[in-house]
């Protein structure tokens, strides 16, 4: 850098000068909560269990969601429902524990836990953070 | 030994394995189903394929299934061949193309063989695109499931059931691509050892129907090694608990004893752990007349500590109690006081079975498997010791076998050719019993008779083995031949004092004409002969000398002494205590109840009829106010002298020589693996942290073991630990119990490490 730009404070200038421009652009920031902010098509939230078209959850409790959990915050207790069918007698997902990685969803044979993109999950009761099955049927916010 | 050459690389091997067995026990992979330790080969499956050739100039080679090829010296073979590994995952793509794909919902899923044996192979896309074939499932009885579409027609149910264990109601039916296995209708499985199935099966045709209730995934299942108490066997079993509920029990690998398999008594007889009838909480009666109710721990033991304070107290002990719990009475009570819980006849045949196992050599089921012949002296094994019933079976099966391929030499493994050749020949197996008994067809000859006959049956057969004659007619003299043929005779008996006195005569006479013979007695309970050794005085004493106060262990007086006296004798009594984990008509018309807790969830010692000592260790922690019988008993005492198992082992063996080498059962609670505790649960333990969450988000900490090496966590060392020590079977890529070969020194042999347990009896005649 030359003596003279520093003595002429040339870079001072030239951030100026960006900061001025930025001044007249559309602002980037979102005012969340009253504008959300669009979400990637494959961001990882809040569970779900899916179901089958007459209502019942296409879980069939093979527990292997639970076993790749790496934070170990899924529970499953299978029963037979109507016709021997397998299906969850609890199913619950710790929330907060979880770390979101999909494994769950990556290694379910039928599809049957998806994350979907609900991330709002804050409470002041860590108790309300664990999801049982209505909860994770139920279809995601916003 | 021959050598073989795998890649060009020399391993020595055992001459008379095959080469599927030989490469499993140097560490190699080989996917396999038909194949089993136990049952030999009989190539149905063509799973095992490996590439053989003819020098070390042959590239070409040529594939065969190396479970029927024998190992021979200079044998070159590959493995990892490109051929064979297509080979391999055609067959099992050929075999999955009926194979429903159920696994989310089968109960097999998760230590399935035939999923281990997929992924090992590598097939893993099904082009299949048809409908599959489908049978119709039986019901077959209340503990196997049936789902005969899952099959892959290996053979093994049958060949163990029909085959191994002379069941007769299972069998194979149909023809080419519609074989079917089970009965000719649905119905109950006949067989003691139907259970077997449920691990022989490599997939999910049979599973554990009681399990079934459970849905539990091995994964997540806790479990510790221990031992079955049902009968004086002492076969060595695996507890599995989920949700504090024993989910299943397993066959745990023992060389002497049960090896592979188990019976259905043990498998399926431990379903007290979750009974209706559990006591969970201590109970207590305000006075005579008052009813039972429940009660506080602290409340429980005041009581009970005052009511045994300053009187003369007497205790009662269990042979279904660990030697630790019963030790733990008679130094509360003291020796003079203390009573075995027997009946006059299990006590006097106890007492003789002691007597006699410490002047005669015994053998272990292994043992009598190998035998030449045995003599089974008026004890009915299949109801007294099903496991014994087995092991004699497999040596009236092995030893026209040992004969045969003598002259015409078939491997011992090559199961069906054996087969052919020894047809319906019987080895040297005689049985005397009262009645017919299931063994009769197994045995070259039967005899039938009261208790008394068969005894002077056994005392014929000891003069005609000390006087040889020329007569042969005389059954005596028939099995007198028989057994001073044999290089190594067993004489079984049990139950019946003259009768067990006639087979010490025989084994004796043996041994005096310098054969090798050994004496088996049966005992009817997991710790009947630990009692004995233990000692004490007959309960039939206790109802003459009654006492204020009378402490009763896991024991049913109305079991063991006639009603009236029973009766009598608990009138007399001013305050009875009793220790027991399920309602009894003892427990009813106790005065204090304190909840045991019972085999899976305690740590104990038992001794088997061999007086070997074996640890059993609890696989998970009992509900709070359930605690293990020595500890309450120590509670009685004055001060705590007793805080964890090693300490009242120690105890135990200074105060009484015959147990002296107890302790040495297994390792001791400060036992460390890299200095980690050997975990009770598998790296692969789901749910660890939300499971207890709608109690407290906080994950718990998990229950302390101070008794033990073993810990109720994931956590710890992922070392294979010592044998008395191993929790459950499972090695990378193998996760269901076929993960045993990798436990083993060699297959089928005994477990790295030696085999578990100390045996407690030395004889003092030698041969």
């Amino acid at each position: 850098m030359g003596k003279l730009d520093k003595f002429l404070l040339t870079d001072l200038f030239k951030g100026l000068m960006l900061t001025l421009k930025y001044a007249f652009k559309k602002p980037i920031t979102y005012q969340y909560p009253e504008v959300r902010r669009p979400i990637e098509p494959r961001y990882r939230g809040r569970h779900r269990l899916t179901l089958h078209d007459d209502g019942s959850v296409r879980c069939v409790a093979c527990g292997l969601c639970a076993a790749i959990c790496p934070s170990q915050c899924i529970t499953i207790e299978p029963m037979e429902g109507p016709g021997g069918k397998r299906m969850p007698q609890v199913y619950e997902i710790e929330i907060g524990r979880c770390v979101f990685c999909g494994f769950c969803a990556e290694v379910c044979p039928f599809d049957a836990v998806v994350l979907t993109q609900e991330f709002e999950m804050a409470t002041t009761d860590k108790s309300t953070l664990l999801f049982d099955q209505q909860t994770l049927r139920e279809k995601p916010r916003g | 030994m021959p050598v073989i050459y795998i890649d060009d690389q020399p391993y020595e091997v055992a001459a008379h394995h095959n080469l599927l067995h030989a490469c499993l026990g140097l560490g190699f992979d080989i996917p396999y189903f038909c194949w089993h330790p136990a049952l030999g080969s009989v190539g149905a499956c063509r799973q095992c394929a490996v590439k053989v050739f003819r020098d070390e100039h042959d590239r070409r080679g040529q594939i065969v299934m190396s479970c029927m090829t024998p190992v021979r010296d200079g044998l070159r073979l590959t493995i990892d061949d490109p051929d064979v590994r297509r080979f391999r995952a055609t067959i099992i793509e050929w075999l999955m193309v009926n194979h429903p794909h159920d696994c989310p919902v089968c109960d097999e899923g998760g230590h399935c063989h035939l999923q281990d044996m997929t992924v090992m192979t590598g097939h893993n896309y099904r082009r299949h695109r048809f409908a599959k074939r489908t049978h119709r499932n039986q019901d077959l009885g209340p503990h196997i499931h049936h789902e005969m579409n899952r099959c892959i027609q290996c053979y093994r149910c049958v060949r163990f059931y029909h085959d191994y264990a002379g069941g007769k109601d299972l069998n194979v039916f149909g023809a080419h691509h519609h074989v079917y296995f089970g009965r000719h209708e649905s119905g109950a499985l006949e067989s003691e050892f139907a259970g077997n199935l449920v691990e022989v099966c490599p997939t999910g045709v049979f599973t554990d129907k009681p399990a079934r209730r459970y849905y539990a995934r091995k994964w997540d299942l806790q479990s510790a090694p221990s031992v079955c108490g049902q009968c004086g066997v002492g076969c060595n079993v695996l507890f599995n608990e989920r949700y504090g509920k024993l989910v299943r029990v397993d066959n745990r690998y023992h060389y002497e004893i049960n090896g592979y398999f188990l019976c259905d008594r043990g498998r399926f007889g431990h379903d007290f752990v979750n009974g209706e009838e559990r006591i969970r909480r201590p109970l207590a009666r305000e006075s005579r007349g008052a009813s039972l109710r429940e009660t506080s721990a602290d409340d429980a033991l005041s009581r009970a500590t005052q009511a045994v304070a300053g009187r003369r107290v007497i205790g009662i002990g269990s042979p279904r109690a660990s030697l630790e719990a019963n030790f733990a009475l008679r130094e509360l009570v003291g020796a003079d006081s203390f009573y075995l819980g027997l009946s006059d006849a299990e006590f006097k045949s106890a007492n003789l079975s002691l007597a006699l196992l410490r002047e005669l050599p015994t053998a272990s089921l292994h043992e009598i498997e190998t035998a030449d012949a045995a003599l089974v002296l008026g004890e009915d094994l299949l109801t007294t010791a099903p496991r014994m019933a087995l092991a004699l079976r497999q040596l009236a099966r092995r030893q026209p076998t040992a004969e045969s391929i003598v002259a015409c030499p078939v491997p011992e493994w090559n199961d069906q050719a054996v087969r052919e050749l020894v047809q319906q020949q019987k080895g040297s197996l005689f049985s005397a019993t009262p009645g017919p008994t299931k063994l009769d067809e197994d045995a070259a000859a039967v005899y039938y008779g009261e208790l008394d006959e068969i005894a002077g049956l056994g005392l014929a057969v000891a003069a005609a083995v000390d006087q040889p004659s020329a007569e042969t007619d005389s059954l005596a003299t028939q099995i007198a031949t028989a057994l001073r043929n044999a290089k190594r005779a067993v004489i079984v008996s049990g139950g019946n004092e003259a009768v067990m006195q006639a087979a010490a005569a025989v084994v004796r006479a043996l041994r005096r004409a310098g054969r090798d013979a050994a004496l088996c007695l049966t005992q009817p309970e997991g710790d009947t002969l630990g009692l004995a050794m233990l000692g004490g005085r007959a309960l039939s004493e206790v109802v003459r000398d009654g006492a204020e106060c009378v402490i009763v262990l896991e024991n049913d007086l109305f079991a063991r002494l006639p009603e009236a006296d029973a009766t009598a004798f608990l009138e007399r009594t001013k305050t009875l205590i009793v220790l027991d984990h399920s309602i009894t008509r003892t427990t009813a018309r106790a005065d204090v109840v304190l909840p045991a807790a019972t085999i899976a969830e305690s740590t104990g010692t038992f001794v088997n009829y061999e007086g070997r000592a074996q640890r059993c260790f609890s696989a998970f922690a009992p509900q709070p106010d359930v605690r293990e019988s020595w500890r309450w008993l120590d509670a009685l005492r004055s001060s705590l002298f007793w805080p964890t198992f090693d300490d009242v082992c120690r105890a135990m063996a200074q105060a009484v020589p015959a147990f002296a080498k107890a302790p040495d059962a297994a390792p001791s609670a400060a036992f460390r693996q890299i200095g980690n505790k050997i975990p009770r649960q598998s790296p692969r333990f789901s749910g660890r942290t939300a499971i207890t969450a709608q109690l407290n988000v906080s994950e718990p900490k998990p229950p302390d073991d101070p008794d033990s090496p073993l810990a109720f966590s994931m956590e710890g060392s992922r070392e294979q630990p010592p044998p008395a020590l191993i929790a459950r079977y499972w090695a990378p890529g193998w996760n269901s119990v076929q993960a045993l070969n990798k436990f083993q020194q060699e297959i089928g042999g005994p477990l790295r490490g030696g085999d578990p347990g100390v045996r407690l009896i030395e004889p003092e005649a030698k041969p």
